[in-house]
């Protein structure tokens, strides 16, 4: 059984390999040292908003919130730097503060009353964008000091590497050692293989389902810290489609929407996929209408992979 | 063939993952009588059943019916063959009305091609009528009692117009009423020249209807006699086939204290005041029939579910439990009536399911040690004989007994010193039931508390060391160890069904 599992995170690895092979010989800019740190900088949002997500989907739930979430975080943020002038560590506090309250209300809804997880999420989707949009007013929130900037933008002294790359290795490390090494993972993915077993075998699943929802929405709003910087502007239409980009990561890295499967670096293999489609095509001149087409295609294949693989679970 | 069988089926095999569950046995039947399968748990019944209505297809022998060879392919067409099954298990649509779930998928149509509500509940009402049921044909089902589900069942079953019905186990929830319903009807299919084949466990009830018998032993055929030339006694010798104190090792430990009481339990509709206690090297025993109100009993204790009052002492001091966390903190361990889907995480390993209840085992300096924990685990699975190649398994790819042993390894892995099993040998081999029973003995030498929810007679009374007989939410028989050997099987039936008058026998007062 570890054959396959090693099997299915290969072919996610060889599917980028192939993906960028195609690219270079298509279109020779994609190769440039440029455009390979122009892809990173662009996977980072997504790949810390999959980080959090994978959490859910680990155990069998979803969040189609986190775009959201993004939204509404930024925007406090901004009223809270720019407009009420306070240092920026205040504003990234507090965003951080909503984007875990707003997960931790998703978790409850769903773990103590027993909300289906996609209605769930669904009410704080609209919840947080209208919080967002009613906050702004119409307005882009820009003008951020230099300072904050440079979780966004900045690159670590002497070299090219953006510091946001930086970050979401840590990241990564972090959960990945999380999710192998602390009872937490362990719980988190028995949770999704089978919640009354995990349950009745002595562990407070409504807890920890709690916790993955909470950090969810704590991800969405680092996710958000970092794209505020990242662009100078915070705005309530940010982050459109975002949860779909970030659930398609997990999947197609191998998460199982099943729950119970999949790995930390699957998904950051998988929004590297994501983004270097992204690019290929913007490379290549595809309009961005199309470019939905494509990737709405990629999700049904990568989502169709999952129900294959898995299938024996299902039963 | 000398006779003229209706059905007959010979050299049946059945083989499920890692287990025999049928090895060439046969069976017949005649148009006209009621046939009883009797065995115990795991012996087969239910599964040749399922060859010959074509639930089970996976199969190697030959079905001769009405004559010719056939081969059972699938439900729908055994049943065009005159073949129907009323399942053990309820096979109704909970959110569906009576009328509806008799007639699923075959609903009597308009001109319009819609549903014709009108013809299908009047249907329904005269088939319902037929059994002498009141219940209504428009009642959600999921409104009825377990029994009336069961009456529903029977009425869809008539309602096929068929040569033979198969009914499992069917007066196992029935009221004494629905029971004498039940048997009006089975006397006057037979005689309209309909073949019954009855599977129960109540040998009153055998004596009472059936005109022949066949036994299965642990997927073997045994004998198939005329009920009228047997007795009881006869029968249950050979169902368990062996002496009792052969098959259930018993070793002699002196009680300790009490580690467990449970006083006035309650909870809406399941328990109504159930007070028992359980002691260190002392297996208490709990039997009863479906619908007794033990695994609740079992559920509440264990805090998966709430009771409405009552009080619950872990060694002697009192706690209100209100999750599995803290039964578990508390010393508690808990193995589910239903493995499957209560305790196992069947799509992972053997590690990660062994380990679930007690990840500090396997915990090193930098958090989890894959090592370690397949160290541990190994030795519990070798403890447990489980076989598979590796731990590295998933559970799924394991046979029923063995899958058992992993959640008991689970439980082993923890501190527990109260042990909750609740129908441990339900469908699993001899072989493993052997072991789970030097299990529950070696916990018993420990000095630990073992409770043992069982509903094979022979079983409870072979392993326990005293039982309590629970019958719709009561107590109604409790039967200490030095009186064990008075204690005949129909008595224990007698609490289990309540027809015997709840009295207590001696009870023995001077615990240490």
């Amino acid at each position: 059984m570890k054959k396959k599992i090693n099997l299915t995170n290969m072919t996610s690895v060889i599917a980028l390999v192939v993906l960028c092979l195609v690219l270079s010989i298509a279109e020779p800019a994609f190769r440039s040292f440029g455009n390979l740190i122009n892809i990173f900088q662009q996977v980072t949002v997504i790949a810390v908003i999959a980080l959090g997500i994978n959490l859910v989907i680990f155990t069998g739930g979803i969040d189609i919130s986190v775009g959201s979430v993004v939204a509404f975080t930024g925007i406090v943020m901004g009223k809270i730097i720019v407009e009420g002038g306070m240092p920026p560590f205040v504003g990234v506090l507090a965003a951080l503060v909503i984007g875990l309250l707003c997960g931790t209300f998703n978790g409850v809804m769903i773990a103590k009353f027993k909300l289906q997880p996609m209605i769930a999420t669904l009410a704080m989707m609209s919840m947080a964008r209208g919080a967002a949009l009613t906050l702004a007013d119409g307005q882009t929130i820009t003008g951020y000091s230099e300072g904050f900037r440079w979780i966004g933008v900045g690159v670590i002294p002497g070299t090219q590497v953006p510091v946001q790359i930086v970050f979401m290795i840590i990241f990564y490390l972090i959960a990945f050692y999380i999710m192998r090494y602390r009872k937490f993972g362990r719980y988190i993915y028995s949770i999704g293989g089978n919640e009354e077993a995990t349950r009745l075998s002595g562990i407070n699943t409504v807890q920890y389902k709690i916790m993955a929802y909470a950090i969810s929405g704590f991800c969405a709003a680092i996710a958000s810290v970092i794209l505020v910087a990242k662009l100078n502007s915070a705005q309530s239409t940010a982050g459109l489609d975002y949860e779909m980009d970030a659930i398609a990561s997990c999947v197609i890295g191998g998460s199982s929407l099943l729950g119970g499967f999949g790995s930390v670096w699957g998904t950051f293999v998988g929004a590297i996929i994501m983004i270097v489609i992204r690019n290929g095509l913007n490379l290549l001149n595809v309009s961005s209408n199309l470019q939905k087409l494509v990737i709405g295609v990629v999700i049904l294949l990568a989502v169709l992979a999952d129900s294959l693989r898995h299938k024996d679970d299902a039963k | 063939m000398e006779e003229n069988y209706l059905v007959q089926m010979e050299d049946i095999t059945v083989e499920f993952p890692g287990v025999l569950a049928l090895d060439k046995v046969k069976f017949n039947a005649r148009s006209g009588e009621v046939h009883v399968l009797l065995g115990e748990n795991g012996a087969g019944k239910s599964t040749i059943m399922k060859v010959l209505a074509g639930v089970n297809t996976n199969y190697e022998g030959k079905i001769t019916y009405k004559g010719e060879e056939i081969i059972a392919k699938s439900v729908d067409e055994q049943r065009k063959r005159g073949v129907s099954i009323i399942f053990q298990e309820m096979n109704l649509l909970k959110n569906l009305t009576v009328a509806e779930n008799i007639f699923l998928g075959r609903q009597p149509m308009t001109k319009l091609r819609s549903v014709d509500w009108k013809k299908m509940n009047a249907e329904a009402r005269r088939l319902l009528q037929e059994i002498h049921s009141d219940i209504s044909e428009k009642a959600q089902v999921s409104s009825l009692s377990v029994g009336q589900m069961q009456m529903v069942e029977i009425a869809k079953a008539l309602s096929f117009d068929s040569d033979i019905i198969i009914m499992d186990e069917p007066t196992s929830a029935l009221t004494e009423k629905e029971v004498q319903a039940l048997f009006e009807i089975i006397a006057k299919l037979k005689k309209d020249n309909v073949a019954i084949i009855y599977i129960s466990h109540r040998l009153e009830e055998i004596m009472k209807i059936g005109d022949r018998l066949t036994v299965f032993r642990d997927g073997k055929y045994i004998d198939t006699v005329n009920i009228a030339d047997i007795t009881m006694d006869e029968m249950v010798s050979m169902m368990v086939g062996r002496e009792m104190t052969d098959y259930y090792p018993k070793v002699s430990v002196k009680p300790g204290q009490k580690l467990l009481e449970v006083k006035n339990a309650k909870q809406k509709n399941t328990l109504k005041g159930v007070s028992f206690y359980a002691r260190g090297g002392e297996i208490t025993g709990f039997y009863g029939l479906m619908g007794a109100g033990r695994t609740e009993l079992m559920r509440a204790i264990f805090g998966a579910d709430q009771l409405d009052s009552g009080e619950i002492f872990i060694g002697g001091k009192k706690h209100k439990i209100s999750s599995c966390e803290q039964a578990k903190s508390l010393g508690m361990a808990f193995l589910t009536e239903d493995r499957k889907s209560q305790g196992l995480i069947l799509k992972f390993d053997l590690n990660q399911n062994i380990s679930l209840a007690n990840l500090d085992n396997s915990m090193g300096k930098f958090g989890l040690d894959m090592d370690k924990e397949n160290r541990n685990n190994q030795k519990l699975a070798d403890s447990m004989n489980v076989k598979t190649p590796s731990l590295k398994q998933k559970a799924k790819n394991l046979s029923g007994g063995n899958q058992q042993k992993v959640v008991i390894c689970k439980w082993l892995n923890t501190e527990a010193d109260i042990f909750i099993f609740d129908e441990p040998t339900r469908g699993i081999d001899v072989g493993a039931k052997t072991e789970i029973y030097k299990i529950m003995n070696s916990l018993k030498e420990q000095g630990k508390a073992v409770v043992v929810v069982s509903s094979e007679l022979t079983e409870c009374m072979g392993i326990s060391d005293r039982i309590y007989v629970m019958h719709e939410g009561t107590i109604t028989g409790t039967v200490e160890v030095n009186d064990m050997q008075y204690i005949t099987e129909e008595l224990m039936v007698g609490y289990a069904t309540a027809s015997k008058k709840a009295k207590k026998v001696e009870e023995n007062e001077k615990e240490n």
